[in-house]
């Protein structure tokens, strides 16, 4: 299985450390109790039980046993329900409240590995025996995750428990349910989120200057990310070749982006469908804000971070770590003042160990250039006029626009779906990972 | 092994605003994630579980004893697994188990009542605070952190901690400034008339700033005949020497406290060609470790540095 994680920050290896698992039962137990109070119970509990102040041994585990097997993904087995039964028993009794039992089962199962690792397993396939399968309640989890990014839902794991699953019809039944129903966009805009790290902005992690960038707003900041999976759903959903979401001048905007984006908007509040005009410059996804921004530090454009995604990311290729005890001798020299960040790169890419990598990263950065770090457009910078011409892999371009028409930047994407998108941290319903291995005896 | 006694085996803090990095890690790989909010460092120690000793009788809360019974099920959903899993995952478990142990163990000693420690006393809560990449929000991050940390230790909540005051490729900046540490490290030019760079050393400079004020927090709570400081090991390093060319030679380490009198503080050695690993080495030692070697290949140091051990 594959460890490299360009797209899944903090996930690349499957762990729960004991801060981690303290801070998770804590929010486990504050979303067990809101789930269960008293305006929100009725909704998760459907039975009533003989008192409110005590335990009801019968209700517990009706609740145990629907909502152990949505969260778990399968049923539970007979010790993992009765073992939950005791505990809302014993606490309905300690605490003289049934739904304070309940809250505590929640928590057991939140908190258990059964629900924050996805485990796989697998068995013989019977038309083939020397070969295995992956099992039907498995592969139950496994379509869920990849197309709603959530738990299977009843009717799947009915079709899982049955053995549905392992047979190519009743496979293909579910596969078509689950591409036709509305939750499909969930699961569309977590791959693309997680292929640009969008969670950078859901955490707050992406600060700019306020006296540089006073356009740039939480609420900018939310449109913009929101800007690019409305044009990727709208694009995918419209069956388009994914490989044109690089080059399409067709999005959405808002009168806020409208602002940034230097265009007019006529839709006051709320969404419209936008094409920008040719000579907009707003050609693809890499000439988003969302994307400008998040690869950019907080005072500054960074050709080097965006190099660094569109080849780690987008191209599934590596990058190494910058080298130690460099010998700058070359550059110490150096009076005046860099005004470009071409000018400023030019100086790494004259040291041998440096230009391994800037050489990979920043002819595609530099390209990126004329958006500032908050993706705004500019033709300058320190008052010197922005080149962003280059050349990648023997395709020679004059800007950004050119480089996505000309380059063969979309025509990985099906390499990054198996190589760098299908890591094992990507495919589970927490941030702490996921286990996929197989036992000895199976593999 | 140090943190093994206390309701927290460590506690991780960081002035970045960026909860994704940082000095503590559990295996290679594995980080154990920090505070980046004083506010939330205080509720995590300081909140309703925390047993404050002057709060009069102590009645332990049932909802523990429950917890107790939810983590022994999550145990028995941990062992079915294990059964069923190859050897990676059999790690994976192992580390959740671990974690779970550690949980079980901090709920034991919330049951066990408030700290009998004279210095002992609860937090005030922290001030304003400002989280982000500007210089001065680390600066007073780091402030609210000390001070919340030295309570937390004068109670014995932990005696593990760490905290970091810029992220690995520094991210530092000025307000208002487009340039951040790490870039102008690189950009900026030397000034002759100084020998220097002097908007990249600024940097520098406020964080050493920082690390007197952090050491300088502990020095000011009372322990025993002297000082909290004097009862530990604080280990301030950067990861570079001179920033420009990512040099790792001569990086700068320091050392404040006493460790309970197992070192002598005021002492400057020259590190030569000593591999860095016996600075790792003598503050094992000093913390009461049985270590004889730390590092290796040629980063693998046996001897500690014998000019500050006491």
């Amino acid at each position: 299985m594959l460890s490299r994680a360009a797209t899944a920050v903090g996930a690349s290896f499957a762990s729960v450390t004991p801060s981690g698992l303290e801070k998770y039962e804590a929010a486990a137990t504050a979303v067990a109790e809101q789930a269960l109070d008293p305006t929100h119970r009725d909704d998760l509990v459907q039975c009533q039980p003989a008192s409110v102040t005590s335990s009801d041994e019968g209700c517990a585990r009706a609740f145990v046993e629907r909502v152990g097997r949505r969260l778990f993904r399968r049923s539970l087995t007979e010790e993992q329900a009765s073992a939950r039964v005791a505990i809302a028993n014993e606490a309905a009794n300690t605490l003289n409240d049934f739904y304070a039992g309940l809250e505590l089962v929640l928590t057991s199962v939140l908190a258990s590995p059964e629900f924050l690792f996805r485990v796989e397993e697998a068995e013989p396939d019977p038309s083939n025996p020397s070969t295995m399968r992956v099992t039907s309640v498995s592969m139950a989890s496994r379509l869920s995750y990849l197309l709603w990014n959530t738990t299977p839902d009843d009717d799947l794991l009915t079709a899982a428990e049955n053995g549905d699953l392992v047979d190519e019809a009743g496979l293909a039944e579910q596969v078509e349910r689950l591409l036709a129903s509305p939750k499909l966009e969930t699961g569309i805009r977590s791959i693309f989120s997680d292929l640009y790290d969008f969670k950078q902005f859901d955490d707050g992690l992406v600060r700019k200057d306020n006296a540089l960038f006073p356009v740039y707003t939480q609420a900018l900041v939310e449109e913009a990310k929101e800007q690019t999976l409305r044009t990727i759903v709208a694009h995918l959903g419209a069956d388009k070749d994914y490989r044109d979401l690089f080059t399409t001048s067709e999005s959405f905007l808002t009168r806020r982006l409208g602002v940034a984006y230097r265009v007019p908007v006529t839709t006051a509040n709320g969404w419209e469908p936008y094409v920008f005009s040719e000579d907009a410059r707003r050609e693809g996804l890499l000439s988003h804000i969302s994307f400008n921004a998040l690869y950019s530090h907080p005072g500054r454009s960074s050709a080097t971070l965006r190099g660094k995604f569109v080849r780690e990311v987008l191209l599934c290729q590596d990058i190494p770590t910058p080298p130690a005890n460099v010998d700058f001798s070359i550059v110490e020299d150096t009076i005046g003042e860099l005004r470009t960040a071409r000018e400023r790169l030019e100086q790494h890419v004259t040291n041998d160990a440096c230009a391994g990598c800037h050489t990979l990263t920043d002819p595609i950065g530099l390209a990126l250039e004329s958006f500032d770090a908050i993706g705004m457009l500019r033709d300058e910078e320190n008052g010197v006029p922005i080149d962003t011409s280059g050349e990648l892999d023997g395709v020679t371009y004059e800007d950004a626009a050119a480089l996505a028409q000309g380059a063969p930047l979309p025509v990985r994407f099906g390499a990054w779906m198996w190589g760098c998108g299908m890591n094992p941290g990507r495919w589970n319903p927490t941030t702490e990972g996921v286990g996929y291995d197989l036992p000895i005896e199976l593999q | 092994m140090i943190g093994g006694l206390t309701r927290f085996r460590s506690l991780e803090m960081s002035c970045t605003g960026n909860p994704n990095q940082s000095y503590s890690f559990e295996s290679q790989g594995v980080f154990n994630a920090p505070e980046i909010s004083p506010m939330a460092l205080y509720t995590r120690v300081f909140g309703p579980e925390f047993a404050d000793p002057n709060a009069g009788p102590f009645t332990p809360d049932p909802r523990l004893m429950l917890r107790q019974s939810v983590l022994s099920a999550v145990k028995d959903d941990r062992d079915r697994l294990f059964q069923r899993v190859g050897t990676h995952d059999k790690q994976r478990l192992d580390q959740y188990f671990t974690s779970v142990r550690q949980l079980e163990q901090q709920i034991a000693i919330l049951l066990e009542g408030p700290p009998d420690l004279q210095s002992c006393s609860k937090a005030p809560a922290p001030g304003a605070e400002s989280l982000g990449t500007e210089v001065e929000e680390s600066v007073s991050t780091n402030r609210l952190m000390a001070d919340l940390l030295s309570f937390a230790l004068a109670c014995d909540q932990t005696r593990v901690f760490s905290m970091m005051f810029s992220d690995r490729i520094s991210g530092l900046r000025q307000a208002g400034s487009s340039a951040q540490h790490h870039q102008l490290t690189h950009d900026e030019p030397l000034d002759p008339a100084i020998g220097y760079q002097p908007e990249a050393t600024e940097f520098v400079f406020i964080c050493m700033e920082a690390w007197a004020d952090f050491v300088e927090r502990l020095a000011a709570v009372p322990e025993g005949d002297g000082t909290l400081l004097d009862n530990c090991l604080v280990f301030g390093h950067s990861d570079i020497s001179l920033a420009k060319i990512h040099g790792i030679t001569g990086i700068p380490m320091m050392i404040a406290g006493a460790a309970g009198g197992a070192l002598r503080p005021g002492v400057h050695v020259r590190g030569h060609t000593s591999p860095t690993t016996r600075v790792g080495l003598t503050i094992q030692q000093a913390m009461g470790l049985n270590t004889e070697s730390f590092g290796t290949q040629s980063m693998e140091a046996t001897q500690p540095v014998s000019e500050i051990v006491a």
